[in-house]
């Protein structure tokens, strides 16, 4: 297993596409952040307001350093990069016939999965540190690192976001590890999170329970949770044990597909 | 003598088809044993079953004398279908994870290389090779960490003559000078026939028939071919001691069904008869007839 952790360990860090997506990733921050200030700065107080009205929150909590690091991962570019990322990463020894290679030579099938969702794993921690210290530069470097810095209260969100991302990582990994071909891995990893958010939405219309919405079960707003600033206890709490069931979920998925499967 | 591979009754079913059905194979140390079939027959599939890629639905196999487990596989080398590599890196690259992979040195990356005739690719991206280069280098990988048995399916594809050349000598130093043990698979069967020490035959899944190199002479594999002044002549003269199929004519020569030793017996024979015999060449070991019957093909 320590030679199988140190193979894939220097497959991950010589994947071109990893820092071609982290590269992007930062730039999307950065075009985030400039087209908030370009705009309240065309705008001056109707921007002010729109960003009020949009976020429920006060535009000083959200442009800064310290909103951008908890509100970067929130947006779209970071779950579809991590997705492209872990399944170019997870398909490759599929498509190039190097599974035959491992498994050949006595390594599992469950090592094997196992050793790839923990590299998807550490492959989200990097897409979360780099969009973290890419929002608190672009952030600081527009309008200031920010005040009132609850150190506590900004990890226990971030832990969230990193667990919300473990979660979609496990769900790349299941798709990857289902359809064993790089181009539908990579489709299914950027389009069902999103089918998935617009599917639950619907539900909630039709819901009659108002107190219960079935998207708040979805990834998408555990995320939006997660890169709230000042986001509710109750709703940190619930987005911490659906990811936690999400991730399980599909890990245990993911393994026991691998498990049965023909190289 | 020591068993490398032997399997019993392995099966491998797709729906109702069965794909590898009831087969019992034994492979020893030492031996190159080698596997003919059509496309299709189930040669493949049964290689990837004992290499782990593919599960058994019926059946089981010993490695090595013992149930399969994980230390035993990794004494195992294998080239199965397409070589499995990563495109986006150099022979050397590919190599070197390989290495660490499977516990090898890395000074070992440098004389596979050569081995394989690789070590002048420098950075040149394994999915920019030819499809000769290709299969080196799967090759390649099969043979790090001195595996004590190598499977290799259809090995010489892509190869031009001097690389099939320099493969079938690979293979038979591996074998001659560090007892490595090989099963192979291949479609040229005359290219085959030259290294072989055993041989399996598979046809519709099931193996007909398993057999040595002896054995294979013996069972009407060797043949002599006569150049004579006249060859219906000739077949006239020997064909009352001939049975069926023992004796025809091809390309002007007389071909008889007969080993090296007869050869003094049949030229006396002709000459009597009145019939210049010009030369006589023992062809070993013809597996291409003796496999087209025992398939009936």
């Amino acid at each position: 297993m320590g030679r199988l952790m140190q193979f894939e360990g220097r497959r991950l860090l010589r994947q071109t596409s990893l820092y071609i997506c982290l590269g992007i990733l930062v730039l999307m921050v950065f075009v985030s952040a400039f087209s908030t200030y370009s705009m309240v700065k065309l705008m001056g107080e109707d921007a002010s307001t729109a960003i009020m009205l949009a976020s429920g929150l006060s535009p000083g909590d959200l442009m800064c350093g310290k909103g951008y690091l908890i509100s970067a991962a929130g947006s779209s570019s970071l779950l579809m990069l991590f997705g492209i990322a872990a399944a170019l990463y997870f398909c490759a020894d599929y498509t190039g016939g190097t599974l035959k290679n491992i498994i050949g030579r006595g390594n599992s099938r469950s090592s094997v999965f196992l050793t790839n969702q923990a590299y998807v794993m550490v492959m989200g921690l990097i897409f979360g540190v780099i969009c973290w210290l890419s929002g608190l530069f672009f952030g600081s470097l527009f309008w200031g690192l920010g005040k009132n810095w609850d150190v506590s209260a900004i990890l226990r969100q971030l832990l969230l976001q990193m667990l919300v991302m473990w979660a979609f990582g496990a769900f790349y990994s299941f798709w990857s590890v289902l359809v064993r071909k790089t181009g539908w891995a990579v489709a299914l990893c950027i389009l069902t999170p999103g089918l998935i958010s617009t599917m639950a939405a619907l539900l909630d219309i039709f819901t009659t329970k108002k107190d219960f919405l079935v998207s708040n079960y979805w990834l998408t707003s555990c995320l939006t949770y997660a890169s709230t600033p000042g986001a509710g206890a109750e709703d940190v709490s619930r987005s911490i044990l659906v990811a936690l069931a999400w991730f399980i979920l599909f890990c245990l998925g993911g393994w026991l597909i691998s498990r049965r499967q023909d190289v | 003598m020591d068993m490398v591979l032997q399997t019993h009754g392995l099966t491998k079913r797709f729906g109702a088809h069965a794909a590898v059905d009831q087969v019992n194979m034994t492979i020893r140390r030492g031996d190159i044993y080698g596997f003919i079939g059509k496309n299709g027959a189930g040669k493949t599939t049964l290689m990837r079953m004992i290499l782990s890629l593919a599960l058994p639905s019926e059946g089981s196999y010993e490695l090595f004398g013992q149930a399969p487990s994980p230390a035993l596989q990794a004494r195992i080398g294998s080239l199965v279908e397409t070589p499995g590599f990563y495109k986006n890196c150099s022979a050397r690259e590919n190599l070197i994870r390989f290495s660490i992979l499977y516990g090898a040195e890395r000074k070992q990356v440098e004389d596979i290389l050569q081995l394989v005739g690789l070590e002048k690719t420098g950075n040149l991206k394994a999915g920019k090779f030819s499809l000769g280069m290709k299969q080196r280098l799967g090759i390649g990988i099969a043979l790090l960490k001195d595996p004590e048995f190598v499977v290799l399916d259809e090995p010489v594809n892509g190869l031009d003559p001097a690389g099939i050349s320099q493969i079938r000598n690979l293979i038979m130093e591996l074998n001659q000078k560090r007892g490595v043990t090989f099963l192979i698979s291949s479609h040229l069967l005359d290219e085959l026939s030259k290294i072989a020490s055993h041989y399996g035959i598979i046809n519709n899944g099931r193996l007909v028939e398993e057999l040595s190199r002896s054995a294979l002479s013996e069972k009407g594999g060797s043949r002599l071919r006569l150049v004579v002044s006249d060859a219906e002549k000739a077949r006239a003269i020997l064909q009352p001691l001939m049975e069926p199929g023992e004796l025809m004519i091809q390309d002007h020569a007389l071909i008889v069904r007969r080993s090296a030793e007869e050869s003094a017996r049949l030229n006396r024979l002709l000459l009597e008869g009145g019939v210049d015999v010009s030369s006589i060449q023992p062809e070993q070991g013809d597996l291409e007839a003796f496999f087209m019957e025992r398939i009936g093909g």
